[in-house]
């Protein structure tokens, strides 16, 4: 029956793992608990749910431009009554929204929307079958991504007619998912973990004495292998720098990173997805919401700050489950610079001013972090919360390192973070005799020429039949 | 004009009058009195609003181009600008403010629409996210409902862009950044980069297409398109020429002997002036308490007759027409 409303809803024949259980249990009003690693189709989930119970379904979403790309995507798939509750919109729109809010079957919105009283509130009268908390994972402080603002849910959630709550995430360590049910106060949860080895995604790393080499390596490395692909860079800067580097060989490639237009964001996706351009230097800001399942490559120019992070990076590759490489550079230098990002917890100083009104410069992080601490903690707790914070924090740190440094298998140092075993397989990683090689396709260099551009021409093929 | 020839050109003509940042603030369009009059007073309405997105670390940094390359000298307070080669452009910011970006931003949702019409894909991503540009799309789309307007629009944009003012590359600008079924748009950076100039100077060279052209649209369509993006300008010259001389602090007397004008024609044109500019300060020419009474009056006697008013008050017809010009 549930196979018959998915191939009618979506024309799929059959589930991936994880989804069908996921949805009974979301049927049979049980609280959820769902690790689906990235492009499992999570939001399938409660796409379906919603459809079968036909009942609205509410969406809280951290990341502001995930939400707009996840209302994109569904009304692509042709669901039209779907909206976004953010600061993104106008005065006016958000009035006309909120004046219509029974209009809508899925409704988005941020932690800090549900701050506010008054739309607190009316969202808590709408009939809701089911509320989604997604990137669920960013409520502990264990996780990466970590956002005070998630914790404010704990109280908005605790109401009498509360629908079933499935919360998803992309990490599941075992401090993570106690936090996810604490904070969301659900103690019954089902759990759903799945395995998160994704065999056909090759582990490369690679030594380098400097930084020019590794730019060097780049252009080797592109120049002579087909994509598509992605290069995550640390900075802004550094994937304009790239791009320029690489359009000298004519390569189709663009930057993307989160000082770009919204509209010229989407614009670079949607040339991704079309085969017009074949790499992207991107920082983290790319990558949720990017459809395209033939990623043959990615490489981290910069290790990622955490495991977390990295391992949902590497995962936008072989969504299409054919072999993909995701190869990682290293200098010295990099565990510097990774060690001053994860020393950004607020010092016991830094505290005590706080509380003490003191003015401060800090990071805008500290400030948010601070700012809650203040509202829901006693001094000497908020000290001691500091300090816990930046031992986790150091953890976190070492074992990024440790993925750098280890001379053990790279996918067996990866999975252990996240507290799962590996099963042995060939060629899986550099340290267990991966050849490279076997995994780049040659590219010819004859086929790039100069992009020649034709107005009149563009201007026919859009617009004449 | 590329955008350090354009600083030099506005410097230039600010003649050290004004600070530095003068011509951030009138590239970005702010919406402050001074920064309007002074487009006035200085002639620069082309200028006015060109760049809304502008930041001040890009406008920062060509000041500093230019100093480093010796065209700009910076002494406290006043500067020294090398005066750039002589070019003429067809901007018209005061005429757009921001108007052109609305006509374009328009055209790529209609264009998009259309294109994925014609492969009849209805499910895509819309190009431009702005509400109030898809609800006008979806009313466009309403009205025109002809099998052949895809094709119709075609030959109006070609039309259009034969003209033999504007150049090739401005026509790329043109026609790259619009989207299609299974063509997306080039950002900006995309297409300045084939050409190897800034970002920023493709967008001057594409704005200043949009500049030209939209004044020559005479087509039925690209007309529609166009509704509402162009701020017809409020003030007669003459009476623009008034404010100049208000602006610079003369008395009215002073400006009519100066003008060789009737006192009532320089009165008129203070009128015209108050009414088209909500920012515009009557207060040297009639008192906030008097223009209290003129609505009290207005309020008492439910009328707006300026013979009753001016009767009933006993104050001059000028002062009643120009506190009527303010509400309270
Ligand atoms: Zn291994």
């Amino acid at each position: 029956m549930l196979e018959r409303a998915l191939q009618h809803y979506f024309g799929f024949s059959s589930f991936r793992p994880g989804q069908e259980e996921v949805i009974r249990a979301l049927l049979a009003n049980e609280d959820v608990v769902a690790l689906l690693p990235t492009g499992t189709g999570k939001s399938l989930c409660y796409q379906l749910t919603g459809r079968l119970k036909e009942a609205p379904v509410l969406i809280i979403s951290p990341l502001l431009s995930l939400m707009q790309d996840q209302v994109n995507q569904m009304k692509k798939l042709g669901f039209k009554r779907v909206v976004a509750l953010n600061s993104f919109l106008t005065r006016e729109q958000f009035t006309e929204v909120l004046a219509n809010l029974a209009h809508y079957d899925y409704i988005f919105v941020s932690p800090e929307m549900l701050q506010n009283v008054n739309i607190g509130r009316r969202l808590k009268q709408l009939p809701f079958g089911l509320i989604v908390v997604d990137e669920a994972h960013c409520i502990s402080e264990w996780g990466h991504d970590f956002r005070p603002d998630y914790l404010r849910l704990n109280t908005w959630l605790k109401y009498d007619s509360r629908p079933p709550i499935v919360a998803l995430t992309a990490t599941a360590t075992s401090k993570v998912l106690a936090d996810i049910k604490d904070v969301l106060c659900i103690k019954e949860a089902s759990m759903y973990l799945a395995p998160i080895d994704r065999k056909e995604i090759r582990l490369a790393r690679q030594w380098f004495t400097t930084a020019q080499e590794k730019v060097n390596w780049i252009e080797e490395y592109v120049s002579t292998t087909l994509g598509p692909g992605i290069i995550y860079t640390s900075s802004r800067k550094k994937t304009e720098q790239l791009t320029a580097q690489l359009r000298k060989w004519r390569i189709k490639v663009a930057a993307y990173h989160g000082g770009m237009t919204n509209e010229d964001r989407q614009l670079i996706q949607e040339q991704f997805l079309a085969a017009e351009l074949e790499w992207i230097v991107a920082t983290s800001a790319f990558g949720m919401g990017v459809h395209k399942n033939n990623i043959r490559h990615v490489i981290h120019e910069t290790m990622s700050p955490t495991l977390s992070g990295y391992m949902q990076e590497i995962g936008r590759a072989a969504r299409d489950g054919q072999d993909a490489l995701a190869t990682v550079l290293c200098t010295e230098q990099d565990k510097e610079v990774l060690q001053f990002l994860h020393d950004t917890v607020p010092t016991e100083e830094m505290v005590r001013a706080y509380y003490a009104h003191v003015s401060l410069a800090i990071s805008d992080s500290n400030a948010e972090l601070l700012k809650y601490l203040y509202a829901n903690y006693e001094l000497s707790q908020a000290i001691v919360y500091c300090q816990t914070l930046k031992v986790e924090k150091n953890k976190a740190f070492q074992a990024t390192k440790n993925y750098m440094e280890t001379s053990k298998c790279l996918r067996a140092t990866l999975l252990q973070y996240f507290e799962q075993a590996t099963v042995p397989q060939q060629a899986c990683c550099t340290q267990c005799g991966l050849n490279v090689e076997d995994y780049k396709e040659v590219r010819k260099f004859t086929n790039l020429s100069k992009q020649s551009l034709d107005w009149a021409l563009r201007l026919q093929q859009m617009l004449l039949k | 004009m590329n955008f350090q020839l354009l600083v030099r050109q506005i410097l230039l003509i600010f003649n050290s009058e004004r600070t530095i940042s003068a011509p951030y603030h009138l590239l970005k369009g702010k919406k402050s009195s001074q920064t309007l009059e002074d487009a006035v007073l200085f002639h620069l309405q082309p200028y006015y609003h060109l760049l809304p997105f502008l930041t001040r670390e890009s406008y920062d940094a060509v000041i500093a181009k230019l100093c480093q390359q010796g065209d700009l000298q910076l002494t406290n307070e006043r500067y020294t600008v090398k005066p750039p080669p002589q070019q003429s452009s067809h901007f018209d910011g005061f005429s757009y403010r921001g108007g052109e970006r609305v006509f374009f931003a328009r055209l790529q949702l209609l264009v998009q629409t259309l294109s994925q019409r014609n492969a009849q894909n209805m499910k895509f991503v819309p190009v431009v996210t702005d509400l109030r540009i898809q609800r006008f799309v979806k009313q466009f789309l309403r009205r025109y409902t002809t099998a052949s307007l895809a094709e119709d629009l075609y030959k109006e944009i070609v039309s259009l862009l034969a003209d033999e003012a504007i150049s090739d590359w401005q026509r790329l600008l043109f026609t790259y950044r619009l989207s299609g079924y299974e063509q997306p748009a080039q950002t900006l950076e995309q297409l300045a980069s084939t050409k190897d100039v800034a970002t920023i100077d493709a967008e001057l060279a594409w704005l200043e297409a949009l500049h030209y052209l939209l004044k020559r649209v005479e087509s039925p369509l690209l007309l529609a398109l166009l509704e509402g993006c162009i701020v017809s300008e409020p003030l007669t010259v003459s009476a623009a020429k008034t404010l100049q001389f208000l602006a610079q602090g003369y008395t009215l007397e002073q400006v009519a002997n100066e003008r060789k004008l009737k006192l009532a024609t320089i009165h008129d044109h203070v009128i015209e002036i108050a009414r088209n500019r909500p920012t515009f300060d009557i207060t040297p020419y009639v008192e906030d308490k008097i223009v209290r009474r003129v609505h009290q009056a207005v309020a008492t006697l439910k009328t707006r007759r300026l013979k009753v008013l001016q009767q009933t008050l006993n104050i001059d017809y000028f002062t009643i027409r120009l506190a009527l010009t303010r509400e309270v």
